[in-house]
């Protein structure tokens, strides 16, 4: 079986078990909009304030949703030995990485698809100034922050590794994502601040690309026995 | 033939493996016997690449790679990799791709062999420890492996379950796939072996042909040997 293939069947067998239960989407979903609506009380009234740290704003309920998933998604395949039943079969490791990160990126981008919208709407933002950035950032910040989480994950479960230090792990390796999404969020939110936005894109997909491309070539390797 | 060199394992510094030397031909049944904790289960998991030996090697047959030896290599193991939420077909239509070719009358195929034809399309949450089993050995049988692993595939099993596994080996045998199988039922496994392994406390201490009145010869001498181990 082709790699891609590979790809497909781990992306079907998961998204196929989350969508027959919907519990992990449903309190993704829950969650960052209670968020949404607990930093607009707390945040009441202070336009001013929340011009300033709008991004922050707008960004932060779509993550912590998406580390919410993580653990979660995914998780049929520790139960019953599923996971043996991987590693004595002749599937790459790359690609069970792959189908896992697009699985859990289609989950994050419902989330934004929700949340999103509600920022706009609770927080009485004016409309972006350009929405195609905004697009761009969100589709690229979340992609990338998902790909670290399932990069960490997958790391943790299939090794010796305990999964407590996912969460401690992933702000240290974010932080030149966060720096990124913050720039560009704040340059497609306020027209003015437009400058040097395509060296943040530029970075967002250097990013990207590296925490994609080099687990899905080293897993097979990290992982073999 | 596959084969194992001077195998050692250690799990959390106790030695698990101890110089293990097996040669197990194309075709051929082996019987593993041995008391709880012998290291059984943990040979099968060296050979199923689960776990690396600290020292010793792996001799693939005809020098497969590693990933080579995965698809000739099928697996019932305590644990039935099962997904529990997916239906019994949906779980055998995974593990076919998985293995490369799909085939929806080969899945028809094995499920009616065991027996779960009829509620293929029921949740797998919903089936009894005994069809959960039987599903987990038709996973096993799929993609017509070479080489199959059994770790007490009798377990949780009622009489008629186990005779229908038992054809199901004794057929395989003379189609030339070969198994290694752990039982408890030591005189069962004996029946449905060419020969037999016994392990004691991570070694491979005698082993000797399954032949029509060699069983009880064979236990006998087994008890002794362990009687003088512990002596
Ligand atoms: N993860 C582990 N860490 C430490 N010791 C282990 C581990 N797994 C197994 N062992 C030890 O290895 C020895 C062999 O275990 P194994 O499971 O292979 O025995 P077995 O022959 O399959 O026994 P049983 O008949 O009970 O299934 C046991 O003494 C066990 O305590
Ligand atoms: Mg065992």
């Amino acid at each position: 079986m082709t790699f891609i293939n590979q790809v497909v069947l781990i992306l079907n067998r998961d998204l196929r078990i989350e969508f027959r239960s919907k519990s992990l989407l449903l309190s993704m979903v829950i969650f960052a909009l209670l968020f949404q609506v607990f930093l607009q009380i707390v945040f009441d009234a202070k336009t001013q304030a929340i011009q300033m740290i709008a991004p922050g704003i707008l960004w932060l309920p779509v993550l912590l949703s998406a580390m919410l998933g993580f653990n979660k998604y995914g998780s049929a395949e520790r139960e019953n030995g599923a996971l043996t039943g991987l590693l004595v079969s002749p599937i790459d490791k790359g690609a069970l990485f792959l189908g896992k990160l697009i699985g859990n990126y289609v989950l994050v981008f419902i989330v934004i698809v929700t949340s999103v919208p509600i920022f706009f709407l609770f927080l009485k933002q004016p409309f972006p100034a350009s929405i195609g950035l905004l697009l761009t950032t969100l589709l690229l910040g979340s992609w990338g922050f998902v790909a670290i989480g399932v990069f960490l994950t997958t790391l943790a479960h299939s090794s010796s590794i305990t999964e407590l230090l996912v969460p401690i792990m992933i702000f240290p390796l974010a932080v030149p994502l966060f720096l990124a999404i913050i720039q560009l969020t704040e340059m497609a939110l306020f027209p003015s601040l437009g400058m040097g936005e395509n060296l943040w894109i530029l970075l967002l997909i250097g990013y990207n690309l590296i925490f994609t491309v080099a687990p899905t070539f080293l897993f097979d390797l990290l992982l073999e026995v | 033939m596959m084969e194992l060199q001077n195998i050692n394992l250690f799990m959390n510094d106790k030695n698990v493996l101890h110089s293990i030397n097996l040669q197990w031909r194309k075709g051929e049944s082996i019987a593993l016997i041995g008391a709880n904790g012998a290291g059984k289960s943990s040979l099968l998991k060296v050979l199923g690449t689960l776990v690396k030996p600290n020292s010793g090697k792996l001799k693939y047959p005809s020098d497969l790679s590693v990933k080579e030896w995965k698809k000739l290599l099928g697996i019932v193991f305590p644990e039935t990799f099962l997904y529990h939420s997916l239906t019994a077909y949906e779980n055998l239509r995974f593990y076919q791709k998985l293995y490369g070719k799909i085939n929806k009358d080969r899945i028809d195929e094995v499920l009616k062999q065991v027996k779960l034809f009829h509620v293929k399309q029921e949740i797998v949450d919903t089936y009894s420890k005994g069809m959960k089993q039987r599903l987990s050995i038709a996973r096993a049988l799929l993609h017509n492996p070479t080489y199959l692993l059994l770790d007490e595939p009798f377990d949780g099993l009622d009489s008629e379950s186990k005779e229908i596994l038992k054809n199901m080996l004794l057929q395989m045998r003379q189609k030339g796939t070969g198994y290694i199988l752990v039982s408890h039922d030591s005189e069962q496994a004996w029946e449905l072996c060419d020969r037999a392994v016994l392990m004691h406390e991570g070694r491979i201490i005698a082993e000797g042909k399954c032949t029509n009145q060699g069983y009880f010869p064979f236990i006998k001498r087994y008890r002794e040997i362990v009687k003088e181990k512990s002596s």
